[in-house]
């Protein structure tokens, strides 16, 4: 497989972030609106992918669901990101005990096998969607932590921040001028090749029933609800999915181009 | 040798100590009243008199390191407590799920070890041939699928369709292999992958040049000399592989209506069943930090930089 | 020419683009060739043609290669690699898998001659001890990370021997070593030149080595060969403009005398 091009999957990317953003636009039907008496349509010209149980289009819920997938998506990483960066600049810039304190802190975080670490955090904190994104974040932040420690370390020797701090540069103006730029092009290659896992967490906790409530619509809680009619109408169940590997096709994609693009020394990032 | 292992061994009570700390403040901290939780389990209505009593039963009312430490000491002779909903000690279902939940995760790993192992060495050989591009193609979609829909998709061929493997149960061998397929997938093309990539950077190495200047036979150079070599990096990445196929196997055992670990802490979960809750992450948390130390003293040994250092 | 190592006309391609081309060198069994240059002119890959151990991506798209006087295709070329002509890589310590043992590399390389066992070990030992080591036995079952570049360097050079090739090619065999250990490399292969009657050449961007060696001296530029003479020839008066500047260029680092 040759490596597709970073337009490809930008463009992949951006078609199922258009859908998420405009489903209450192109959705052709209330994602919510239940009506038994056309229950487990086939598809026809009203409902271009047929009906669920409930008479639900599912071409509508399909379309709303990737709006709940790439909210969620993106306060991950925007959790992980604050969170790796605050704590990995802090204990990169400070040193010393903090530093010390803070890298065991990720390294306890690190024990527990993550999806194990998220369902734990579920039970503590209660389910939720809100509840299985903090989890997820709480999960995988530490890995963050680490790596922008390290960069922030490696960035503290080089000449220009270390002329910026004789010019008597505050700390905080060093990390905003300097570090954090410096940093950007890497955190968004590993943020990238990490979104279709936190995506693939996603689904697998809310299939579990742990994050948004049944009547609305999300991938992973749609293939849970069509569990049921899983022998007479599997495409309830298959459709969700397809959803779900495409979007982490489209991330992992873009993930892999982004790399290419801008670090190919990185070698195979495995979680 | 020794030393490296004995050190390693002991670093792991204060990491374990720590990590349980921060689960039994995350479980006391984080919301609501325990207390509360407990009564609704036991379905005893939360009058002022029942709290009262309940905290008292609980040790709620003293300090939370105190608490904590009363936990440690029952902890520490294997009593985990008694389930709030159950009203079983957590050590008895620990003991009744966490088999079946262990021997998903380790099928699932030689699965994964299976696959990823021989389809990476024979992708990086045929680097830019059909081979690679083949396998390549497989692991980008294995790692992109959610394990749970593929298990649907493996219930509706063999099960459904061929009528081959039962779709649900634990009966026997043929009922685990679509739990471990599900379960191994992701793992076994990330391990392709890297796998792939380690072969090839072990093909690059100067000293096999050197080694086939000698004339030595392919199946030398190969066999000893790529092999060897390309197979550290996957083996300290079988750590992180057990932390995933652990949390895998839980999402997929639902599927199949595997009796493990999976169901037992949804339960917990919707419940709010502290012990269990606890008790859950704690054992599966210890079989992690195990399964890594193995892999380190495993790395260790293979490892002679390391081995030779440590021993110095 | 019929004796000794041949190559002929070799163009050597890269994605369309010629890395080396049209060299012709020859090696006799007791000589010394210097094949000389500044970095990136094809020495390199002139050497790992003549083994036939092109990196990923160089094809030889011209040139023959005959062993006395027989043309050999590839398989005839893999069927000599290290039992006629034998090679040694700078940087000893890449040359060494770190995972495997001195006596298993050893061990190895004899056994492709059928040689095992205790009668491995034993010719082991007295390979090493030809490179100067004197307590051989001592060194098998040590790891290359236990053992000093230049104590490498001189095992590399036992391994190379290890079946007996009638040729051997060092690719700047004293580059990453230090003075004194570069001198006794240096001697080394004078004395292994002398006593088994080998055709060595030597790659390198050292002249000082090549006084001190070569029979012979090819220089080559942009992956042609400019120059080859008799090395007295060469220090007295070379006659391309880039050999000139190579001397001249030692000559004002060094300063040393050439030889008399």
């Amino acid at each position: 497989m040759r490596r597709l091009p970073l337009p490809l999957a930008l463009g992949l990317v951006a078609l199922l972030l258009g859908a998420a953003l405009l489903a209450p636009w192109i959705a052709p039907h209330d994602p919510a609106a239940t009506d038994l008496a056309r229950r487990l349509l086939p598809p026809s010209a009203a409902h271009w992918l047929g009906t669920d149980h409930l008479g639900r289009d599912l071409l509508s819920r399909l379309l709303w669901g990737a709006r709940a997938s790439f909210g969620a998506v993106a306060a991950i990483l925007a959790l992980v990101l604050a969170l790796g960066c605050a704590v990995g600049m802090l204990a990169g810039m400070l040193g010393g005990v903090v530093d010390a304190v803070l890298m065991r802190l990720c390294d306890a975080f690190m024990t527990v096998p993550t999806l194990v670490l998220a369902l734990f955090m579920i039970g503590a904190l209660g389910t939720g969607l809100g509840n299985v994104v903090v989890a997820i974040a709480l999960s995988h932040w530490a890995w963050y932590a680490r790596l922008v420690r390290g960069l922030t370390l490696s960035l503290r020797q080089r000449d220009h921040i270390l002329a910026a701090r004789v010019a008597g540069l505050s700390r905080l103006a060093i990390l905003r001028r300097h570090v954090l730029p410096a940093l950007a092009g890497q955190l968004a290659v590993l943020a990238s090749l990490d979104l279709g896992h936190w995506m693939l967490h996603l689904a697998g906790l809310s299939f579990l029933g742990l994050g948004v409530a049944p009547p609305a619509p999300e991938w992973g809680i749609m293939i849970n609800d069509a569990r049921p009619f899983f022998r007479s109408a599997p495409m309830l169940v298959l459709l969700p999915g397809a959803a779900i590997l495409l979007t982490v096709l489209a991330f992992n994609l873009l993930g892999d181009a982004l790399r290419d693009r801008l670090d190919p020394a990185l070698r195979e990032h495995a979680h | 040798m020794t030393g490296f292992a004995l050190r390693r061994l002991l670093s792991l009570p204060p990491l374990l100590l720590a990590v349980s700390f921060g689960f039994f403040a995350m479980l006391r901290l984080g919301r609501g009243d325990p207390a509360l939780d407990y009564l609704r389990l036991a379905q005893i209505p939360p009058t002022d008199a029942a709290l009262a009593l309940a905290r008292a039963e609980l040790g709620l009312d003293r300090p939370l390191l105190a608490q904590y430490g009363a936990w440690l000491a029952d902890a520490l002779r294997l009593d985990l407590g008694t389930s709030w909903f159950t009203r079983r000690p957590v050590t008895a279902e620990i003991a009744e799920f966490l088999p079946a939940t262990l021997q998903l995760a380790g099928t699932a790993m030689l699965v994964t070890l299976a696959f990823g192992i021989p389809l990476g060495l024979w992708a990086a050989l045929r680097r830019d041939r059909w081979p690679d591009h083949a396998t390549r193609l497989i692991a980008f979609l294995g790692v992109s699928v959610p394990n749970f829909w593929l298990a649907f998709l493996l219930v509706l061929l063999f099960a459904v369709t061929l009528g081959w493997l039962p779709a649900m149960g634990r009966d026997g061998p043929a009922s685990l292999v679509l739990p471990a397929l599900a379960t191994a997938t992701m793992s076994a093309c990330v391990m392709l992958r890297l796998v792939r990539a380690s072969v090839l950077g072990a093909l690059g190495e100067p000293h096999l040049r050197f080694a086939a200047a000698r004339g030595l036979p392919r199946r030398t150079l190969v066999g000893r000399h790529v092999a060897l070599n390309a197979m550290l990096p996957p083996l300290t990445a079988m750590g992180l592989h057990l932390g995933e196929l652990i949390g895998g196997a839980m999402v997929v055992e639902t599927v199949f209506g595997w009796p493990g670990l999976g169901r037992w802490a949804l339960q917990a979960i919707a419940n709010r069943d502290y012990p269990v809750l606890q008790g859950f992450v704690m054992v599966l948390t210890t079989v992690f930090v195990l399964g890594n130390l193995l892999v380190d003293l495993a790395y260790a040994w293979l490892d002679p930089r390391i081995r030779l250092e440590r021993a110095a | 020419m019929s004796a000794g190592l041949a190559l002929e006309g070799l163009r050597l391609e890269a994605g369309g683009v010629a890395l080396v081309d049209g060299v012709s060198l020859a090696l006799r069994r007791g000589e010394v060739l210097g094949l000389v240059g500044t970095s990136g002119g094809g020495k390199s890959l002139t050497t790992l043609a003549l083994l036939g151990l092109l990196p990923r991506g160089v094809r030889r798209v011209a040139g023959v290669l005959r062993l006395d006087g027989a043309v050999l295709d590839a398989a005839a070329q893999a069927a000599l690699r290290g039992r006629r002509i034998g090679f040694v890589q700078q940087a000893p310590r890449g040359g060494f898998n770190p995972l495997v043992t001195l006596g298993r590399h050893f061990r190895e390389t004899l056994a492709c001659d059928g040689l095992r066992g205790a009668a491995a070990t034993a010719r082991a030992e007295a390979l090493l001890r030809e490179v100067g080591f004197d307590a051989p036995a001592r060194l098998l079952p040590l790891y290359p990370g236990q053992l000093s570049g230049g104590m490498l360097q001189r095992a590399m050079l036992a391994l190379a021997l290890a079946r007996a090739p009638d040729f051997l090619l060092a690719d700047e065999p004293t580059t990453d070593l230090d003075l004194i250990v570069q001198a006794q490399i240096l001697s080394l292969l004078e004395g292994l030149v002398a006593r088994r009657r080998l055709g060595l050449l030597l790659v390198t961007h050292d002249l000082s080595v090549v006084a001190r060696l070569a029979d012979r001296v090819a220089v080559m530029l942009g992956g042609r060969l400019v120059e080859e003479q008799e090395v007295r020839g060469f220090f007295d008066a070379p006659r391309h403009p880039h050999s000139r500047a190579l001397l001249a260029a030692h000559l004002a680092l060094y300063g040393e005398a050439l030889p008399a």
